[in-house]
This record gives structure tokens, sequence and C-alpha cells, in this order.
């Protein structure tokens, strides 16, 4: 249960740096208006709706551990990962407006996403290599993993999740980031829990 | 090893007719694909001790009638009279599981005869003193099978007969565990251009059948025998009639998992192939937004949805055209539509409930491409089909008395996209314990679900199905319809009922400038629910018992005419009818009425709202909401009226207009 929770301390202090980075600083800049844009906006209330952009939305409570799960081919998420979806689930928005997303959110999505990516670990372990859709060809018996290989399984959790290539800015805040946060004699299991729930817990994974 | 021998024995066979999922056994020993059968012989082949493959016959007997068996080099054999193939020893392959963790036994059939009179234990597969698979009729044709002592059935109707599905065959599996759990399965039987689901039927305990140093004598088909009698049962022997395709043994028990991995009813998660060549350009990224708005999950990008999507966007294929790949994924019916639907379904428009009635009845139309004026005239709901999913449907306990029903397709993660079929809606009664249904001669749509009535027609005074009605499916709260005839002879304050007080705090200009204008329409419209109640957890339709005391001696629900004091000359609800009276010039605009006029029961009213303009608008509206993830707002009226008219033009097809707005500028940019 320790060794849960340190997870889950990783996954938020993880939030906090890389996500935040990742999240905010990056994805949300694909829907920001340009100028032309703001001279076709048209106030409503509180929202300031830009027509002909593309809308934005993130997952919402009910579909957030269905959709985790399904970028990254967990077929059965685990019962501890679905007693933290049940706790978090409050925190959550309803809808998946963008204009519901707080803080508990992302810090309940972050708790999730490290459980996710926990049984991710587990269940690509049990399948022979060529099964894999995230380790293929990684040696996950191995007491640590390689930067390339490292590498190789951030690039196929960012076509999985983000549903496009990392940039190589990205994948070098992510690797700083383990490398910073973890050391870089973590051990396999730590470095690529941390780089998973850093990937899934970003904007880019949790927009719908 | 051995899988690789079998693979290729098995892929260098002939292709059946039908398409069977005979990729890899596993640890097969014995396997008759029955390609190239005779009238007198079928070659199988037979894993010996040492790990050899050899040749195992299945001859015609003597007593059997030789036309009666034929092979038609379609892969199958064919038994239409008394017959039997047998092989006089294979207990030299099956002795092979003795030592290992269970056995499996499958094969492909497709029965004839389904009657009474000529179907009672037809012997279709048997392995002497080790298992012996039947046809069998108890009220219904069911698969049996015996182990030892131990019988495991299907329930009736489970077995198909040739006809059902067009001669199509079902898969029957039955897999034994060391300890003795013991797992009967049965495919729901190919059906044209639908999935086929293998589901769990029949469970017990058997002893798992060993061969030790016997020999099991085989057979497939029987003789005639009329004055034979099995000993346990004392039933007549008869001889099945039907296709066989193919036999399989393997060692090894099977679970839940891997039988149904294939024919899964369940909603599941798969694995997806990452290619580092696939396409990540703007049209994959296009694509990759299409999908998670219309299915409502996130799923790699190199998808093969995705990616095709892609292929043909950059193709130049009409992006509309291409979204019609993702409202056939199973995310678009057990997240988006269902979430769709849900906000339908309950007085709080929550999406957090469990699936219901109107739930299921929703995602089924938009399944089978109906058209969505269904949602308010059609006369079915849908049900978790049981042969489609392990789960029983009473119709009085499960679905018309409760929600039990739809909370165990909850439970089982059932696959919306495949489980669900129609069936007449039905109300029931209970009197003196004795439970009656008969199909609702008034029924409309979503309108007369058990959920919309319980939602809305639980207490209150029979105006709340109108108000939601209107607000559900025209997106028209009842303050927008608010209209107090004021300077419109055609519409009148005499139908408002007589618990509405006419001078509230004792100003009777109150009633005539905040109260009538609601009071006129809805009040209107709400006789056509008169005959329906909410009680005791279930529908109460006075018509099919009158003597229920929640009616009165018109049938009308009591609550209709309660609180009469308040204002004595007011309506008095007599029957079923009502009166359109939001037919004043605001609400002819706004709703668009085709022919607006008076009607009898919730089928009239629910045809009249299907049939306005506002029907399709709110459905664009609300498609809208649910793939572009807000509420279109008033400069996009145009976009919603163009959309209205897509529906309108696609036959009320709601997935034409879920993939429409899904690619428009509108909600996910240029």
């Amino acid at each position: 249960m320790n060794k849960r929770k340190r997870q889950i301390k990783i996954g938020i202090s993880l939030f906090l740096s890389a996500a935040f980075m990742l999240g905010f600083g990056h994805a949300c800049s694909q829907f920001a208006a340009d100028g032309s844009g703001l001279v076709n906006s048209t106030s409503f209330g509180e929202d300031n709706i830009i027509l002909n952009e593309k809308t934005v939305s993130t997952v919402y409570a009910k579909q957030a551990l269905q959709s985790m799960s399904s970028c990254l081919g967990i077929a059965n998420p685990s019962m501890e990962t679905q007693q933290t979806y049940e706790d978090v689930q409050q925190s959550i928005s309803e809808r998946g407006s963008a204009k519901e997303v707080t803080a508990p959110m992302m810090m309940g999505l972050t708790s999730l996403a490290g459980d996710v990516c926990r049984d991710l670990l587990v269940e690509e372990a049990s399948l022979a290599s060529g099964e894999r859709q995230i380790f293929e060809n990684i040696d996950l018996s191995a007491e640590d993993i390689s930067e390339d290989d490292l590498a190789l399984s951030i690039n196929r959790m960012a076509r999985s999740c983000w549903q496009r290539n990392e940039t190589d800015q990205e994948l070098g805040a992510i690797l700083d980031s383990v490398y910073d946060a973890l050391g870089s004699d973590a051990g396999l299991r730590k470095k690529v829990i941390y780089s998973c729930t850093a990937i899934l817990a970003s904007f880019d994974s949790l927009k719908l | 090893m051995r899988k690789l021998i079998w693979l290729t024995l098995l892929l260098s066979g002939p292709l059946f007719a039908v398409e069977l999922d005979d990729s890899d056994r596993g640890d097969t020993v014995l396997y008759f694909p029955f390609n190239d059968a005779s009238l007198e012989q079928a070659v199988g082949k037979g894993l010996n001790s040492s790990g050899q493959q050899v040749n195992v016959n299945l001859d015609r007997q003597n007593d059997s009638q030789k036309t009666g068996v034929r092979s038609d080099d379609n892969g199958y054999v064919h038994f239409d009279s008394e017959n039997v193939f047998r092989a006089s020893n294979v207990g030299p392959y099956l002795r092979q599981c003795d030592d290992s963790d269970g056995i499996t036994f499958e094969t492909w059939v497709a029965p004839e005869h389904t009657k009474d009179s000529t179907t009672k234990n037809d012997i279709i597969v048997h392995f002497a003193n080790y298992l012996t698979l039947y046809q069998h009729y108890d009220n219904g044709p069911l698969y049996k099978v015996t182990i030892g002592n131990t019988t495991l059935e299907t329930d009736p109707n489970v077995l198909k007969g040739n006809g059902d599905f067009g001669s199509r065959p079902q898969k029957v599996v039955v897999s034994i565990r060391k300890d003795g759990l013991a797992k009967l399965y049965v495919s729901t039987g190919v059906e044209p251009n639908k999935k086929n689901v293998i589901i769990l039927r029949g469970q017990g305990t058997a002893t798992m059948p060993k061969v030790g140093s016997s020999n099991v004598n085989m057979a497939v088909g029987n003789s005639y025998a009329p004055n034979y009698q099995r000993e346990d049962t004392h039933e007549s022997s008869r001889t099945f009639a039907g296709k066989v395709y193919n036999i399989a043994v393997s060692c090894g028990y099977q679970g839940d998992e891997e039988v149904t991995q294939v024919y899964g009813f369940k909603n599941k998660i798969e694995k997806v192939s990452i290619n580092p060549n696939a396409r990540t350009d703007v049209y994959a990224e296009k694509a990759a937004t299409i999908y998670r708005r219309i299915a409502s999950v996130k799923v790699p990008v190199d998808h093969p949805v995705v990616q095709e999507m892609a292929n043909r966007m950059a193709q130049g294929e009409d992006p509309a055209k291409v979204a019609k790949l993702v409202t056939e994924e199973k995310g678009f019916y057990n997240v988006t539509l269902r979430d769709f639907a849900a906000e339908l379904s309950n007085r709080e428009e929550t999406i957090n409930v469990p699936l219901n009635d109107f739930i299921a009845t929703l995602i089924g139309i938009v399944k089978d491409d109906r058209s969505a004026k269904l949602f308010l005239t059609g006369t079915e709901i849908y049900y978790g089909d049981s042969t489609k999913v392990p789960l029983s449907a009473e119709v009085y306990d499960d679905i018309i008395n409760s929600n039990k029903h739809y909370e165990q397709l909850d439970e089982l993660n059932a696959d919306l996209s495949v489980v669900l079929s129609p069936m007449p809606q039905q109300i029931g009664k209970e009197s003196d314990g004795v439970e009656t249904v008969s199909r609702n001669t008034d029924a409309a749509g979503l309108l007369t679900t058990r959920a919309f009535i319980s939602a809305h027609h639980i207490a209150g005074t029979g105006r709340r199905p109108v108000e939601f009605a209107f607000r559900e499916f025209l997106c028209l709260p009842i303050d927008q319809i608010a209209d107090s005839g004021k300077g419109d002879a055609h519409v009148l304050d005499n139908r408002i009922g007589r618990d509405i007080d006419r001078a509230p705090g004792g100003e009777a200009t109150k009633f005539e400038n905040n109260c009538k204008a609601c009071h006129v329409p809805m009040d209107g419209f709400r006789g056509a629910f008169a005959y329906y109640s909410w009680v005791d957890s279930r529908i109460n339709y006075s018509l099919m018992e009158p003597e229920n005391d929640e009616f009165d001696q018109n049938g009308v629900a009591t609550k209709f005419n309660e609180n009469s004091d308040m204002y004595p000359g007011g309506y008095v609800t007599v029957d079923n009818s009502f009166k359109n009276y939001a037919i004043g010039k605001k609400n002819m605009a706004q709703i668009g009425w085709d022919n607006p006029s008076s009607g009898v029961g919730v089928k009239d009213f629910g045809r009249q709202l299907a049939n306005t303009e506002a029907f399709p608008r709110c459905m664009a509206k609300r498609v809208y909401k649910s793939v572009c993830k807000r509420e279109p707002v008033a400069a996009e009226d145009d976009f919603i009226e163009k959309m209205a008219d897509v529906l309108k033009n696609e036959q009320y097809n709601l997935k034409r207009l879920f993939e429409n707005i899904a690619v428009s500028k509108e909600c996910i940019g240029g």
C-alpha cells in the first residue's frame, strides 16, 4: 500500500512539473484563436465563443477511465485502479466542459493516470513482447531501462494517447523530468510509470 | 510445436462456406474438418502419443441410409435422415488429455429439425463413455451435453435451426476443467451483417472424462431406433438432421475469456498495433479528432479505423462519409449515444444513471439505422437479447416491474452495439399474485418507456410528461411555449384543470399574467397521459387494469382531477383526449407543426411532436452538444437549421447527423 501511495505521489509531483508544462503549456495553445478568429468571436455571458474554431473539452467523469484504458489498450483495469476511479470521480467534470477544469480534477486525473500506468506495466509484462502495444521489444523483467527504450515507449504512448508523435522538445522535457525527479538509478518500473503518467495526465491526453 | 502443426493443417484446408474461427486450436488432438467427406467416409486427423498426425476415419455404417448423408464439398457433412458415421477407437488421441488441466470439445453445427416431434436427444457427436452432444427439445430446441453422469443444457430456443439464419451454423464449445468445472457455450448463429456472439449457456460440475486404457468409439449423427430408450431418461432416440462443419477436441481447459475472445458480447478494449510508418499528418490528426468526438474514447493514431479515415480523406473523400466508419465503432454506442440518451431519460438530466429501457431503445433505434421519429412514435423497446448475452429477461420481473435487466447488462459490461434487439412495448399488472403482460396499444416510443414514465409521471398532476416531452425532444422548455392565447381565438384556456388557482394569493391578474400562459398549452396536451400512472415500480395503464384504484371510473388517473376545490369550474379530465393549444403565432413559428390537431393518447401526442420542424432542429442541437462539447450559440442557428435538414433528408437517421456535425468547421474548425 505504501508503495502504491508513493507511486501516486510520484504521479502528483509529476503533474506539477511535466504535465503542467505539457498540458497547459502546449496543448491548449492548439485551441487559442489567432487574431482573425477573435474578429468573429461572440460573447455569451462568461464564455467567449470563437465561431468556426475547434471546440474543446476534456474527458469526463463517466468515461475518464475508459478513455485512458482505451488509448493504452488496457483490457482489464485492476481493482485498485477502479477504486481510485471511484474515489476521484466526484472531482472530475460531469460533462468535460472546459469551464469545469479545476485543480482537484487535474489532481484526481493524475492520480488515476498513475494507476492506469501501473496496470499497463503489469498487463504488458504478462504478454509476449510482440503482443504489446507500448513496450514491444522492451525487456520488462530488467532492472532498468535504457534511455533509448524509454524514449521508444514514450513515442508509443504519445501516439496512443496524444494521437500524434511527440516533439523533440516534449521528449526532452519528459526525459529530463524523469531523471531529475527520480535520478538515473530509479529503475525500469519507476521510470516507466513516471513517464507514462506525465503523458496520460497531460492535456493532450485528457482532451476530447 | 503442436500449435504450428495444427495451424498448418487448418490453414491448408478449403475455406468454409461461412467464416469460422479456426485460426489456432492449441493442443488439438483430434480434428475433423469435413472438407473432403464422401458419402462413405470422412477423414480427420489425430495426434498420436509420438506427436505425429495420423488419419482417423469416420465411416458410414451399414445401418445408415446411404442417401441420407451428403457431402456437398462445402466443408460439411449433411445428414438428412437416419445415418451415422463411426470411428472405432479415438481413445489413443483423447488419452493424451488425461493428464492435462482440462479438455475442450468444439463443433460448428447447423441443425435442421427443430420441432418437438422430431427432436429428442438426437445425437450430434458421441464419444462413448466420454462426452455426447445432443439436440433436444423442451419448450423449444436446445443443446444438451452429457459428461459422465452430468448433463448441461442450454435454455430453449438457443438452438437455431436451419432457416433461422439461412443455414448458417452455430459454434458449440464444451470445456471441462480438471477440478470438475464444466461449461457449455453456444454462439448466436451467424446472422447476416450481424456479429456472431458466443456465450456461456450452461455450467455445472462434472468429472473430467479420462480414457485410461479404454477404447472410445466415436459417432457423428445417429441411426433411428424407435424402440430405444435412454436408460436414464427413458426418452426415445431420434435422428439428427443438419450439417456438421467440423469437430475438434483439444487438451486444456478454456475459460470464458478464451472461448469468447473472438465473439465476445463484452465491451472490451483491444490493443492496437503501433506502426511507426502509420500516418500522423493533418489527415490523421483530423481523423483522430473525428474519432474521439464521435466515439468519446481515445484510440491510438495507429488504430486501423483512424488510419483508413485519414487515407480516405487524403484522397479527397467527403469527411462526412468517412466518418461513417466511426458510427459503427462500439464507443459510439456504449459511450456517446448512451450519454446522449441518458440525459433525456431523467428529470435531473444527468448522464449518471444506470442503463434503462429508454437509453437502450434510443441506442437500438440508431444502431439499426431506423428513423429517429421512432423516439416518439415507436412501438418497441430494445433489450439485451438472451441469444446474444447470457442474461435472463423475464419481461414482468426484470423489465416491466424493475430495471433489473438493464442493470445486469451494465454489470456484464455488455457491448450495446451487439446485444440489443427490439421487442414490442408491453405493460403489465399483478392481481392476486398473478402477473399479466400485454402489448401496449398506446405505445409512443421513448415517451412510454418505463424510465420516462417513472421519471415524469410519478406523483404530480400529469403535466410533467408533457413538459419534459417538449423539453427533451423539441428543446423547448415550458416557458418558451407559454402562450396565454391573448388575441388568438384558437388558443383557449378551457383545458386548464380544476387544481389550478385562478387567483393565486387573491390576485386574478397573477394567474392571467404568470400561470395561464404555461397551463394553456401544457394542460391542453396532458390528457394524452391520462390513462397512465406510475405506482409500485411499474407503469399502471387503466385500459389494462380498470380495477386499479389509481384510476377513476373513466380510466383516468385520479391525480388528473385532484384538488378540484381550487377552481371547481376548471376542466375535468374524462378521457385521454388532448387539445393542441400550442398553435399561437409564436408557437407555430418555433415548433413548426405539421397539421396540428386534437388527438387521443400518447401515441397521437408523440406523432404530432415527431412531425414538427422543432424535432429535427432539437436533435441537431443535442448532437452538436454531444459531439462538439458545448451548446450551439445563436450565431450558429443557420448551421443548426442546415443540420436539421440533413437529418430530414437522411430519413431521420441519427448517425448521419453525428457524422455531419462531427466533421463540420463549426465543431472541429476549418
